[in-house]
């Protein structure tokens, strides 16, 4: 199948090969034109029957609403790209895809969303009531699955340990003493 | 005629200006050099500071730096009037080092270069009776080891000491050691990084370096008792871990405070072990081995 735009300056047509027609199944194009919206668009293929062809008149009126359709058009042109990067296997359309994915506010593999909520609606955290919400475990799933505190075997805090090393060396120190002094005496 | 080099030095001890600086140099208050050396070292104390507020080690170092202190007040009086030269070069030479190797090399290696020369120059004006080894160990110690160790010593410790507790525990348990944590009658203990005994490491090497400095030992024989010292720190925190995992496994744990006196009573009884061992034979003073 192939499209032809007469009298209308488009571009960015998305897709750029239109893929082959099945029975009940409508033909989906996305583009972007320049100047006035007018002219005509004409769909021509191959069916069972023959050669065939179908035009589409464009006028200002069209599609009013549309504002949807600059969001699609977006979407589609990151999908295509981001398969097409795919293929190739490097990251060569990884710009192309973030700035579309910044300008249209798109979320692509290179750009996410962060929400920021304005309203703290938990004013005072602490002055909230404390609540023991049950919560049965599984037939044949053990409490050890919770991540419940293993008892280990710390050494003691430093502080102590510096306490207890200072002690002894001051025994040592005294033992020392009280000995030479005996020594002196004796 | 005189080469140019050699004629040199009579000129400039015709200069009395580099005579009076020379005699300067010679006869400089030694605690001015050591303030020197000090100053020139600040990077250093400057980073063991922030690795002490932070929080990122633990505030050991302080105490092996005070034990040095303590070394040189105790010998105040007996400080050597002119430095030992070969001490001394060394200690100007390991300052210049650390201040090259300054964000050239981790900041752990740098300190290490810094507090060497310093407990150099500490050395340089020592009394000969004053081994090398102990002082160079607390000036090993003063540095934000634990964290260090912890990372590259700890797991290796912990396995040893889940072994031998697994081995003691079987005689009256059903144990199991799977890496560092035991499963003892079914019931999963672990023996993670604070049970390592990388804290107990450092306070018996320091209890080892102060009790040699105190009761004069010679480099050699203090150094022949530092595999004593390793046996015993190993052997208390086996014993601590033992005893710990053996309440745990027989339904009575211990409560925190019981943890914590199991543990300085542990270690009180190491440091006597090894204060023991590096006292157990009057020292003979000896000026061959310093």
């Amino acid at each position: 199948m192939k499209l032809r735009v007469e009298g209308l300056d488009v571009y960015d047509v998305e897709p750029r090969n239109l893929p082959d027609l099945l029975a009940q199944r409508p033909v989906i194009v996305f583009g972007k034109w320049r100047g006035e919206a007018k002219g005509k668009l004409i769909l021509e293929g191959n069916s069972a029957d023959g050669p065939m062809q179908q035009a589409m008149e464009i006028s200002a009126n069209t599609g009013a609403d549309t504002a949807a359709l600059r969001h699609l058009w977006a979407r589609h042109r990151i999908a295509s790209l981001s398969d097409q990067e795919s293929l190739v296997g490097n990251d060569s359309y990884s710009k192309a895809i973030t700035e579309l994915g910044l300008k249209y506010s798109l979320l692509t593999q290179y750009t996410s969303f962060l929400a920021v909520d304005q309203v703290v609606r938990n004013l005072a955290p602490q002055d909230s009531a404390s609540v023991n919400q049950p919560s049965p475990l599984p037939q044949g799933v053990e409490n050890t699955a919770l991540g419940a505190e293993v008892p280990s075997t710390p050494e003691p805090a430093t502080w102590g340990a510096i306490a207890v090393t200072l002690s002894v060396l001051a025994m040592l120190a005294t033992r020392r003493r009280r000995a030479r002094n005996h020594h002196l005496t004796s | 005629m005189d080469h140019p080099r050699f004629s040199t030095l009579p000129r400039l001890l015709q200069n009395q200006q580099f005579v009076r600086f020379g005699i300067a140099i010679d006869t400089a208050a030694e605690w001015r050099w050591l303030a020197l050396l000090a100053v020139a070292l600040w990077p250093t104390w400057w980073w063991m500071g922030q690795r002490m507020v932070d929080g990122s080690d633990d505030p050991l170092g302080v105490l092996a730096l005070a034990a040095l202190g303590a070394l040189v007040w105790q010998h105040r009086l007996r400080l050597r009037a002119a430095p030992r030269l070969g001490f001394q070069v060394a200690a100007l030479a390991g300052a210049v080092l650390t201040t090259a190797l300054h964000a050239q090399l981790p900041d752990l290696l740098v300190a290490l270069v810094g507090l060497l020369s310093l407990a150099l120059g500490l050395l340089a004006f020592l009394p000969a009776q004053v081994a090398t080894a102990p002082v160079l160990g607390l000036s090993v110690l003063s540095l934000p080891l634990l964290a260090s160790l912890q990372f590259y010593a700890g797991f290796p410790l912990r396995v040893v000491t889940a072994e031998a507790s697994r081995w003691l525990l079987s005689v009256a348990h059903t144990v199991e050691r799977s890496g560092s944590s035991l499963v003892v009658d079914g019931q999963l203990i672990i023996v993670d990084a604070p049970c390592s005994g990388v804290q107990m490491v450092w306070l018996g090497y320091f209890t080892a370096c102060v009790v040699a400095l105190v009761v004069g030992r010679t480099n050699r024989s203090f150094l022949l008792r530092l595999p004593v010292v390793s046996a015993l720190v190993l052997v208390g925190n086996v014993l601590r871990n033992t005893v710990l995992v053996a309440f745990q496994a027989s339904g009575a744990p211990l409560p925190a405070w019981g943890h914590e006196a199991v543990g300085l009573v542990v270690l009180a009884l190491v440091c006597a072990g090894i204060a023991w061992a590096m006292a157990v034979t009057p020292s003979t003073p000896s000026h061959t081995t310093r």
